[in-house]
């Protein structure tokens, strides 16, 4: 454990600039597009909407960092795969590395958010805070889980790159990869609309609206309202699919790690 | 004690020789401590086995005698001592009149060089 | 304790060692020999699980060499790629807290010796001493089986010969076997046990080198020469 601990704060280091970059870069932007945005008149508006941008954008973090993580190793593997550790703690420490980035930097952003939209009045008597509210940790967590799914997505085919760099140059291997990753993962979607998958998963229906807490719409919101208020809360999600797909990530993560235990080569 | 050893003759019995030589000379005396195999391996460069070997070499001719935890010790009987002063005499003439044969010296040659040669050195010194 | 049944490498289409048997044993010095591309770094990833072999076993105390052996086998590369946000003395304490055998002592002694600076920032190190830096690392090291690839290459006489002096004093070899790769013989002859010739992966010779000298009147290089032709 003392181990990991120690291999994880050599991960943060190593994603140190990983982590600074878009920081500076949403500091950039948000800087510039609020300059612009004040010329307009709209300052917090322009700020808060950079600012969503910039939270929603981090769905892609822990791939990101893992691929600047991974990168740098690339050239040191017989320093990182040299280590009694087996190949999931390896793994795990960059993950949780790429986590407690992607939460830091989450929260900067959306602290952002909150700042300016709070000193919109448009913004801060227009949004339904409340849904946001009430919603808040069943958002945060399908944020936080799709990020995970698309990062362990992204480890597994870059163990089949490092595999492949062994025997074919670098550029083709990318190449290489980018081919099976397009295709494997058009399959996978493909999969997903068949017959199968639905019978696979659709089990343990749980109602929406029981998890998601809809406004009580006032009355000057009109009738088209009232339909959509209707609409979601008779949507379903199910159980079946969180258990897939959950499956899904742990086979990929196993093999991925298998992979760095026994196929790459340094 | 330098670290130039001959690569293509046994190391160990280098070793051994130059420490028999030492004692010859008096830089090691009888009941003197030797380097640890360690220390003496790192003074000349060379594998501690190599220096083990050595030791036990020396050892297996009761020129040096080891005390267990203690070390080893240059042995203090006199006559192993003489013995091996002997023996590397013998040792070394023979290595010359075999070097001075094969230029075709006759015996009586070598000896009436060696003699004037020591002679001349005597009075060199005086 | 290190064994090689009939390990043969292949890449696509070059094989790096073919058919090789090997058994070496602790408390020795065994230096592994030959040109470049012969197949010595091949041989020494093998032994530390970092690749594997297309046919045949390669096993360390009799477990399997699988990446995981680096529990019982330290292993410097040829390569001196470190994290070079940290110094020295950073580098020490991260491999310390990655194995359990690692001596925090024996790696300051060592340190000491080789006269390191503990603040020394990696970036700023030079050649010689990130190569000191990593006799550091892997001596530091309690462990069965020491690899080194080349550990002299590139380096000036000074470092060389510390780097020689260093491996005299702190390797333990009553428990320990060194195997090391090199093309600069002469510096290492009179602290190799054995040697192993490798020529275009197979294995042409494995000697005691005192042996040679006994029986045959021959250094390493001269055994080489011959055995080369």
């Amino acid at each position: 454990m003392n181990a990991w601990l120690s291999l994880t704060k050599k991960e943060l280091r190593l994603g140190f600039t990983a982590f600074l970059v878009p920081i500076i870069a949403f500091v950039v932007v948000a800087a510039i597009a609020t300059f612009f945005g004040y010329r307009a008149g709209y300052t917090w508006e322009v700020l808060a909407v950079v600012s969503v941008g910039a939270t929603g954008a981090q769905i892609a973090y822990l791939t990101y960092y893992l691929l600047w993580s991974l990168q740098s190793e690339r050239k040191k593997l017989h320093l990182w795969l040299h280590n009694p550790l087996p190949a999931y703690a390896l793994l795990l420490a960059k993950i949780v590395a790429g986590l407690i980035s992607m939460a830091v930097t989450t929260i900067f952003t959306l602290s952002v958010f909150f700042t300016a939209a709070n000193l919109s009045e448009d913004f801060s008597n227009g949004i339904p805070w409340s849904v946001i509210y009430d919603n808040a940790w069943i958002i945060g967590l399908h944020f936080f889980v799709f990020a995970l799914d698309l990062a362990i997505w992204f480890m597994f085919y870059w163990m089949i790159y490092l595999i492949f760099t062994r025997y074919i140059a670098p550029f083709l291997s990318s190449v290489l990869i980018i081919i099976v990753a397009i295709v494997t993962s058009s399959l996978y979607g493909w999969f997903t609309e068949s017959w199968l998958y639905q019978k696979l998963t659709m089990w343990g229906e749980i109602n929406v609206s029981e998890f998601i807490k809809f406004p009580q719409f006032k009355a000057d919101i009109g009738p088209e309202g009232g339909e959509f208020t209707s609409e979601m809360s008779n949507m379903s999600a199910y159980v079946g699919e969180y258990v897939f797909g959950i499956a899904i990530a742990l086979i990929l993560f196993s093999i991925a790690a298998w992979m760095l235990d026994r196929k790459v080569e340094v | 004690m330098t670290d130039i050893f001959q690569s293509t003759q046994p190391i160990y019995s280098q070793l051994a020789d130059r420490i028999n030589r030492k004692i010859l000379r008096g830089e090691l005396k009888p009941g003197d401590k030797l380097p640890s195999v360690r220390d003496l391996a790192l003074q000349v460069n060379v594998n501690p086995n190599t220096v083990q070997r050595t030791y036990r070499e020396l050892e297996g001719m009761e020129i040096v005698e080891s005390k267990r935890g203690q070390g080893t010790f240059v042995t203090e009987n006199q006559e192993i001592l003489n013995t091996m002063r002997e023996r590397l005499k013998q040792d070394e003439i023979s290595q010359f009149v075999k070097g001075m044969h094969e230029m075709g010296y006759t015996d009586e040659e070598i000896e009436a060089g060696l003699q004037h040669f020591l002679h001349n050195q005597k009075g060199d010194q005086a | 304790m290190i064994q090689l049944n009939n390990v043969t490498k292949k890449y696509l289409s070059k094989v790096a060692l073919r058919d090789v048997n090997l058994e070496l044993e602790k408390g020795k010095i065994i230096g592994l020999v030959g040109e470049n591309g012969s197949g010595k770094s091949t041989t020494l990833k093998l032994i530390a699980g970092l690749t594997q072999p297309s046919k045949g076993s390669v096993t360390v105390n009799g477990e399997v060499a699988t990446r995981r052996i680096a529990s019982h086998v330290s292993y410097l590369s040829e390569l001196d790629e470190y994290y070079g946000f940290y110094n020295v003395g950073q580098t020490i304490d991260f491999f310390a807290s990655q194995f359990e055998d690692f001596n925090r002592e024996k790696a300051e002694e060592v340190r000491a010796f080789m006269k390191l600076d503990r603040n020394a920032k990696l970036k700023h190190l030079s050649k010689g001493n990130r190569g000191r830096l990593k006799i550091v690392l892997t001596l530091a090291r309690e462990v069965p089986v020491i690899l080194m690839d080349e550990p002299l290459s590139g380096l000036d006489p000074m470092v060389r010969d510390s780097i020689v002096k260093g491996l005299i004093s702190f390797i333990d070899l009553e428990k320990q076997l060194v195997l090391i790769t090199t093309h600069e013989i002469r510096e290492l002859e009179m602290v190799l046990d054995e040697v192993i010739a490798i020529k275009e992966g197979d294995i042409i010779g494995h000697h005691n080198v005192e042996q040679l000298r006994i029986e045959n009147g021959l250094g390493i290089v001269e055994w080489m020469t011959k055995v080369y032709e």
